[in-house]
């Protein structure tokens, strides 16, 4: 009876040995039930199998309330932590609990192949409307609480005053419109276009063209269409009769009765949205939902200005398209953040660096597919509230992650350019700069240029060019005056003092690399950055030895000379800080990368940049420009081999982020990291006793880094590296020759002049 | 492909967080903080120019709408009601025209003749497995309400906006056949590599190396002006810059007229050339990309590689960015590209870049030549050799540099190589 039905009854069983293990499990299963974020996100295809889940947790709190229904009170206690003693107590079997499977669930019926139409030309998943669009999970947001800038969460509600007046304006402007400009030439065009893809046709269909046909054409149109396109040539004949010779001769269409019209019988529907659904629709992975929307059949077109968007289709498909947009749309995440704060929060103190916060969000908005509304609340005067919102609160976080990153907190650092030529200025001309994979999110989108001399062309005959020949000379004075700039410019931006384990001591470092200025700026030093990436420069530094070329030849052959490095940045929310002078530096953790690009945490190394001074030499005759710097970075942690007992027992909160975090940069797997971190920084406090102080540092960004170490003239260590910071952070390649620690004047002088003796 | 590993990622990560969550909430209640962060080693999603200039333009036009809100905020009311004020300022604005992004299913059946390079872009756009290569949105200020419900798709299939799209793969095409029948000077084309191709491939190469011949002989007096002209690399910088600019402003309205056959645009090129030789000839869309390619290597100059590289990157990225697409399909034709493939390798030895380039290639439906084919060849067999360190026979020594061998070898290095090599392989199968 049941196989006819195609339903299969099957009683729970009740085992009660195992009831340790089902209240263990139900217990794990009723938490993570508030939390589960599939519960949050639920798409059409997953319904069913939700409310099954959820089932299940049913039965198994029924089992857990039946259990507890015959204990004694005071035994419950013990009972929750030794549930399997009943003292010899006979239970009463647990009241039958039923599943109802279906016959695909019993196994009953053969599983059925999907229709071609639903598959994947060469997958196996079925065509769904998000695919190509990762949402993140919700619960991230919804308990993501930041100290103050995050004022409240708004999930899907939104107020309500605007929306009506934009649901006005849209209508408005759709009764506005009077006439369509239709040239002879389009209407014949898109009579043509009415030709059905298929000749057999239901009927209501078929009465549809022929009633569109009578409407929207006048009979001369028709005439003149049949005369171009199918050469038929009609005396008089009335309108009625010209649209049947079309429909029947020319198209040669037939009525088919058998034919149900939900399949081809199309209907277009208009769907209201306020801007922020156009954003996120139009703008979430190039319109992606849209384009998919499109592959299973519908033609979706969407007015920008009248915020509206137009489904046509068959029935079916329309009615699809409408209940995912509002279950896509359901699901949009909505963060209320004060940028404002954001900002300041992470921004150095006594800082006089001018900063543009709207050029900011509209450049975030355009990198991270996150809608920025500005919100007002009636009685508060918050102008700098923002309310983010995009599909998935991944997305969300990340553009909160780029607002900060986009603030540039390098309080550490001291830049100087100075020009060193001795040829006049004006003989420089503006070269673009194009290749901008080399630079950041931020600065990809600006025009960029390097001052360079311009080369006289060289016919065939001549020899070869001498502009490479030239090499920079550097006066003995010059050289000093870099020299005191390097070891005794002050930093305005006050930071806080360190008391290290080890003191640190100044690294001299060159950088080769190109100076770049806006292209539209004129001679102000402003805006200036320094890109690294240089052409011609491989082959040359091929040449030089390994650093240390302890290997064989053999060795050279088989073993990756490269090291791999990764490197996490953070900077310091100040809220957190007390101290209200003074700055905290910015840290970095860097971590060696095994054979699969995961990091290996032992090798955890915490850099705190205490000082940075760049003297960026401008130095237009050559192909590229110089970096002198001196780095001053101290180290906040003992490294693993040094203490292996209690490692990192002093930084408890960089201890915790290291066992929260999943660093795996191999792209199959799941990277986590912590999105921030709490540091105990050690400062010399007023009687110079060390004391710790709490703060926050945010994660801003990850660097990989493949490093060759090369050996120059016997002395310098040459570190020749491809970083690559991802789609958002550039990639490029870097060659730094390293000067030593401290150098004294005459070596810092020895060393410049053999750097730019070669290079 | 990529899309597949999204969506296990998708509920990968929902499963996991499943999980986490029931293991975080008992040990640290303090578990907002974990995030989940954005691979380095993720490729940017390869978009074709066409599309990311379609959004970018999309953006655009919301953001201007937003602003144009914004500046009413004080009294939204006003905005919404004031008919007057808000219709004349989208009317006169110069996007007052209302712009409608549509979707639809492109139905095109693809002809078996093209079924192979449809094969090849499929294989070789590294995004194999979503065969929509082509598939974009369009942005039109058509209204899709002024066209009848029961139209479906393709209704703007070939609207009067002239999908430059189609005209240029149409116009070379039809060139390439007319070529091919037309019985001019006959030019042998020699290839270097002992590749055996087939006769119809040889007969349109022959047939465009013809075409370029010629076109470079009626161009001879405007060619010889412009090099006299040019005494350095920044006065080529500031004549490509100009050449550009008059191709962006040029009369649009000759774009859409009936494709004449090549010989009559030689004859017309010449004429123009004869009134005046200083100024580039029309059509552009024949004219500019000759000149371009042939100014960056001809031998009159003889600027080093790095400055023609500044110079072909500018121009590159003139051509992306600019919001007239056809800039970008005429330009960066498959003779730009090499040119690009070359300068590159010479500038910077990666071969991440090559594959980047390559790959850039097939997803904006440019088929590589002959002569990419020689540039890859030569690369590959370089950096195999490198890798491998061969020893040559007959010297009995290891070719190159014998640290330098060692030295660049790495994962990713052999991995991108191995992209290139397939992108060869395929390259090669599809030519022959």
């Amino acid at each position: 009876m049941y196989r006819s039905s195609g339903y299969m009854l099957v009683p729970r069983l009740y085992f009660r040995l195992s009831t340790f293990n089902v209240n263990r499990f139900a217990r794990r299963l009723i938490q993570s039930n508030s939390t589960d974020p599939r519960l949050e996100c639920k798409f059409v295809d997953e319904e069913a199998d939700e409310s099954r889940h959820e089932n299940s947790i049913h039965d198994v709190k029924s089992d857990l309330d039946t259990v507890g229904e015959f204990i004694p009170e005071d035994d419950r206690n013990v009972m929750s932590q030794h549930p399997n003693i009943t003292r010899g107590k006979k239970l009463k079997p647990g009241r039958a609990n039923i599943v109802v499977l279906d016959a695909k669930q019993s196994g009953l019926l053969k599983q059925r192949e999907l229709p071609n139409y639903f598959k994947r030309r060469n997958g196996d998943s079925r065509l769904s409307i998000l695919e190509g669009v990762e949402l993140g999970t919700d619960h991230e947001l919804t308990r993501y609480t930041d100290s103050k800038s995050l004022l409240n969460e708004v999930n899907g509600t939104r107020s309500n005053s605007s929306d009506v007046l934009r649901a006005i304006e849209s209508q408005r402007k759709k009764l506005l419109i009077f006439k369509s400009r239709v040239s002879k030439e389009q209407a014949l065009r898109s009579i043509h276009y009415q030709k059905p893809s298929t000749s057999v046709l239901s009927r209501k269909r078929y009465d549809q063209i022929k009633q569109l046909l009578e409407s929207a054409y006048t009979a001369s149109q028709l005439k003149t269409y049949a005369k171009k396109y199918y050469n038929l040539s009609s005396g008089k004949i009335t309108k009625s009769e010209i649209i049947s010779r079309v429909i029947n001769e020319c198209w040669q269409c037939s009525v088919s009765d058998t034919m149900n019209e939900t399949e081809d019988l199309v209907l277009e529907r208009i769907i209201d949205v306020n801007t922020r659904d156009m954003y996120l629709l139009l703008l979430t992975n190039n319109g992606k939902i849209l384009n998919n929307f499109a592959r299973i059949g519908a033609t979706v077109a969407v007015a920008l200005d009248e915020n509206i968007v137009i489904v046509r289709g068959t029935a079916s498909i329309i009615r699809y398209v409408e209940v995912s947009l509002n279950k896509i749309l359901g699901n949009v995440s909505t963060l209320r953040v004060s940028i404002k704060d954001i900002i300041s929060h992470h921004t150095e103190r006594n800082s006089v660096k001018p900063f543009d916060m709207e050029e900011l969000i509209s450049l975030v908005q355009r990198e991270s597919a996150v809608y920025f509304e500005r919100v007002s609340f009636d009685n508060e005067d918050t102008g700098d509230a923002y309310e983010l919102s995009a599909f998935g609160s991944k997305r969300v976080l990340n553009a909160r992650n780029l607002l900060l990153w986009g603030v540039k907190y390098q309080p550490q650092l001291v830049e100087k350019i100075s020009f060193h030529c001795l040829s006049e200025p004006s003989s420089f001309k503006k070269f673009p700069f194009t290749n901008t994979e080399c630079l950041d999110w931020i600065d990809k989108t600006k025009e960029w240029c390097r001052l360079q001399m311009p080369l006289a062309k060289i016919s065939s005959q001549s020899t070869k060019s001498v502009g490479s020949e030239v090499k920079m000379n550097s006066s003995d004075e010059k050289l000093d005056e870099w020299y005191d700039f390097l070891m005794n410019e002050n930093n305005n931006a006050k930071m806080v003092d360190l008391k290290l384990d080890r003191e640190p001591s100044k690294i001299f470092s060159m950088t080769l690399g190109q100076i770049l200025r806006p292209l539209e700026e004129n001679d102000s030093n402003k805006g200036r950055i320094f890109e690294p990436k240089i052409t011609q420069v491989t082959s040359k530094l091929l040449e030089l030895p390994l650093y240390d070329s302890l290997c064989t030849k053999d060795e050279l052959f088989t073993v990756d000379q490269h090291e791999y490095y990764v490197q996490l940045k953070f900077i310091p929310d100040l809220s957190t800080f007390n101290d209200q002078t003074t700055n905290a530096p910015p840290i970095e953790i860097w971590f060696e990368l095994d054979d699969y690009d995961n990091a290996i945490t032992s090798t955890a190394r915490c850099m705190v940049q205490m000082e940075q001074k760049s003297l960026l030499l401008q130095t237009p005759q050559l192909q590229h420009d110089y970096k002198i710097s001196t780095d001053l970075v101290g180290e906040l942690i003992q490294t693993f081999e040094e203490n292996q007992e209690d490692w990192l027992a002093d930084q408890p909160g960089i201890k915790e982020f290291l066992q929260e975090s999943h660093l795996t940069f191999n792209s199959k797997k799941k990277l986590v990291i912590p999105r921030s971190i709490n540091v105990d920084l050690p400062t010399k406090s007023s009687v110079n006793k060390s004391a710790f102080i709490p703060i926050r540092y945010d994660y801003i960004n990850a660097n990989y880094h493949r490093v060759l170490r090369l050996f120059y003239m016997d002395k310098y260590m040459v570190q020749f590296s491809d970083v690559n910071g991802g789609p958002l952070g550039g990639r490029y390649t870097q060659v730094d020759f390293i000067g030593g620690e401290s150098l004294s004047r005459t070596d810092f002088k020895r060393f410049v002049k053999d750097i730019s003796k070669c290079f | 492909m990529l899309r597949i590993k999204g969506l296990v990622r998708l509920f990968e990560c929902r499963n996991l967080h499943h999980c986490n969550v029931a293991r975080q909430k008992v040990d640290r209640p303090d578990a907002s903080r974990i995030g989940q962060a954005n691979h380095f080693k993720d490729e940017e999603d390869v978009t074709s120019v066409q599309e990311r200039a379609l959004f970018e333009q999309v953006f655009e036009n919301i953001m201007k709408k937003e602003e144009l809100r914004k500046k009413n905020s004080s009294d939204i009311f006003l905005d919404a009601f004031s008919i007057d004020t808000s219709d004349g300022r989208s009317e006169n604005g110069s996007d007052g025209k209302r712009l409608q992004v549509v979707f639809e299913k492109k139905n095109e059946e693809i002809q078996a003749t093209d079924k192979k390079l449809f094969d090849f872009f499929k294989n070789t756009s590294g995004n194999s497995g979503s065969g929509d290569i082509g598939e974009s949105a369009k942005l039109t200020t058509d209204d899709i309400r002024n066209y009848p419900v029961s139209l479906v798709s393709s209704i703007f299939a070939d609207t009067h906006e002239k999908n430059a799209n189609e005209t240029t793969s149409l116009s070379s095409g039809k060139f390439l056949k007319n070529m091919v029948e037309s019985p001019t000077k006959e030019i042998r084309f020699q290839t270097g590599l002992d590749l055996r191709l087939s006769k119809e491939v040889l007969k349109k190469l022959e047939a465009k190396e013809r075409f370029k011949a010629a076109i470079g002989d009626v161009l001879k007096p405007y060619l010889s002006l412009t090099y006299e002209k040019i005494e350095t690399d920044y006065d080529l910088l500031e004549y490509v810059r100009t050449l550009l600019h008059q191709y962006t402003n040029r009369d649009k309205s000759s774009d859409v007229t009936e494709i004449s056959s090549p010989d009559s645009i030689l004859t017309q090129i010449s004429e123009q050339c004869e009134v005046n030789n200083k100024v580039l000839p029309q059509p552009y869309r024949i004219t500019l990309p000759y000149i371009l390619v042939n100014l960056l290597q001809c031998k009159e100059f003889n600027f080093p590689s790095e400055r023609n590289y500044t110079i072909a990157s500018y121009i590159y990225r003139e051509c992306k960015r600019n919001a007239d697409i056809s800039l970008y399909l005429n330009v960066c034709n498959v003779d730009f590209y090499n040119l690009l493939l070359k300068l590159s390798w010479d500038n910077f030895r990666e071969i991440h870049q090559l594959k980047q380039l390559t790959t850039e290639m097939s997803i904006n439906g440019i088929r590589g030549d002959i002569h990419t084919i020689e540039i890859l060849d030569k690369v590959v067999h370089d950096l195999r050799h490198l890798n491998d360190g061969i020893f040559d026979e007959e010297t009995g020594k290891i070719e190159g540099n014998q640290l330098a061998i060692g030295v660049v070898w790495c994962r990713e290095n052999s991995m991108d190589l191995m992209t290139v090599e397939n992108y060869l392989k395929k390259l090669k199968e599809s030519l022959i």
